[in-house]
C-alpha cells in the first residue's frame, strides 16, 4: 500500500480518536498532522496488507502521539495553576451533577476512553484494539467492561435524575 | 457477580468476540439466568446510547488538506520543529530578561538580538526528531560538544576560564549552522 493509501482513507477515525482523547478540536487536530508526519517517517514499518491493516496501524500511531501530547500538557500544567474541573478524569466527586453521556465519556480515565472509541465507534476487534493501544487482548476485554460499566452508571444516574 | 460468567465475557458475547464453544455455553446459561439477561439488555441499551450520542467525527476540510500535502510525494520541504517548552521557556528568559531589560533602559536592541534566535530557543531538524534522543541541533550545542571532548595539555578542560581557543573549522560549522536554521526558519512552505 502507498503511504496515501494508508493514511488518507483513514482521517476521519483518526481525528474522532484524537478529538475524543484530546478532548478538544485544536489539539485534535495537531496530533492527527503530527501523527500523519511521523506515519511518513514509520512508512517502512508498514507490514500489513489490507485497509484494515492500515486502519490499526494509522491508529495506533494516532494514539501514541496523543500520549504524547498529554505528557506534555501535564509538564505544562504543573508549571501553571492546576485546574481541578479541566482535568478531573472521575466525576464521582460530584454525584449530582447532571451528566450527558458524552461527558461521561470525556471523565473517563484516557486508557478507558480510548477503548470505547476504538470499539463502540469505530468497530475495532479486541485483536485490533490492542495492536493499538498496545496492551494484551485480555487487558483490551476487561478495560472495556469496565468502562462500559462507568458510562452505564452515568446514564442510569441521568435517567434517575429525569424520574 | 457470584456467578459463573464474568461481566467481561458478557461483553465479549455481545461483541462477538467469544470462540463458538464459549458463546454456545454462555447461550445456554443465559436461558435460566435472568441477571444476565437484564445485564445484556442494560449493554443494548447503552450501545444505542452511545450510537446516537457519541458521533464518529468527521475530520476538518483544513486538516485533510494539509495531511494530503503532507504525503505528497515531493522533494522533502526543509522543516524544523521546537520543543514548545524550551520556547516558552526562552520566551520567559527573554521577556524577564531581555525586554524589560530591554525597555527599562531603552536599549531595544536587546529584544531584537534574541528573541528566536539559536542562542534563546533551541531547534531541531524534523526528520532527527523523536522522543527521548537528543538530535543534531541548530545552537551551540555544536560548539558544547566540542567542548566535551577537546583536550587542554592532555586533558578535558576544566570548563575554567579561559577557554581552549575554537578553531577555525568549528567556528565555520557553527556559522553555518546557524545560517542553515535562519534559513530552515524563514523558508517558506
Amino acid at each position: 500500500l502507498e503511504l496515501e493509501a494508508i493514511v488518507l482513507p483513514h482521517l476521519d477515525a483518526a481525528y474522532t480518536l484524537a478529538r475524543y482523547l484530546t478532548r478538544n478540536d485544536a489539539d485534535a487536530q495537531d496530533v492527527v498532522q503530527d501523527a500523519a508526519l511521523r506515519a511518513v517517517k514509520y512508512a517502512g514499518g508498514f507490514r500489513g496488507t489490507t485497509g484494515a491493516d492500515a486502519r490499526a496501524w494509522f491508529l495506533a500511531i494516532v494514539r501514541n502521539t496523543a500520549y504524547t501530547w498529554r505528557q506534555r500538557q501535564q509538564v505544562d500544567a504543573r508549571t501553571t495553576e492546576f485546574n481541578e474541573e479541566l482535568h478531573s478524569e472521575d466525576t464521582r466527586t460530584d454525584p449530582t451533577a447532571s451528566i450527558d453521556l458524552q461527558q461521561a465519556l470525556d471523565a473517563l480515565p484516557l486508557e478507558f476512553r480510548e477503548v470505547i472509541v476504538l470499539r463502540e465507534i469505530e468497530g475495532l476487534s479486541y485483536k485490533e484494539i490492542s495492536d493499538v493501544a498496545g496492551v494484551p487482548v485480555g487487558t483490551v476485554m476487561s478495560r472495556l467492561s469496565r468502562a462500559r460499566q462507568r458510562l452505564q452508571r452515568a446514564l442510569s444516574a441521568q435517567a434517575e435524575e429525569r424520574a | 457477580m457470584t456467578h459463573p460468567i464474568h461481566e467481561a465475557q458478557l461483553d465479549a458475547y455481545l461483541d462477538g468476540e467469544l470462540e463458538p464453544a464459549d458463546a454456545h455455553a454462555l447461550e445456554s446459561h443465559l436461558g435460566h439466568c435472568p441477571e444476565c439477561t437484564r445485564f445484556l439488555d442494560a449493554r443494548l441499551a447503552l450501545r444505542s446510547a452511545i450510537k446516537a450520542r457519541v458521533p464518529r467525527l468527521q475530520a476538518p476540510p483544513p486538516l485533510v488538506e494539509h495531511v494530503r500535502n503532507q504525503m505528497r510525494p515531493r522533494r522533502p520541504v526543509p522543516r524544523v520543529v521546537w520543543r514548545s517548552l524550551a520556547l516558552a521557556a526562552s520566551l520567559a528568559v527573554v521577556a524577564f530578561g531581555g525586554w524589560r531589560f530591554g525597555f527599562q533602559r531603552g536599549v531595544g536592541a536587546t529584544l531584537a538580538d534574541e528573541v528566536l534566535t539559536p542562542d534563546s530557543s533551541r531547534f531541531w531538524p524534523v526528520e532527527g526528531y523523536a522522543e527521548g534522543i537528543n538530535p543534531p541541533s541548530y545552537d551551540k550545542q555544536f560548539v558544547r560538544d566540542w567542548l566535551e571532548q577537546v583536550l587542554v595539555d592532555g586533558k578535558p578542560w576544566d570548563k575554567r576560564a579561559p577557554a581552549p581557543p575554537l578553531p577555525a573549522a568549528v567556528v565555520d560549522a557553527t556559522v553555518a549552522r546557524y545560517r542553515e536554521a535562519l534559513d530552515r526558519l524563514m523558508a517558506p512552505d
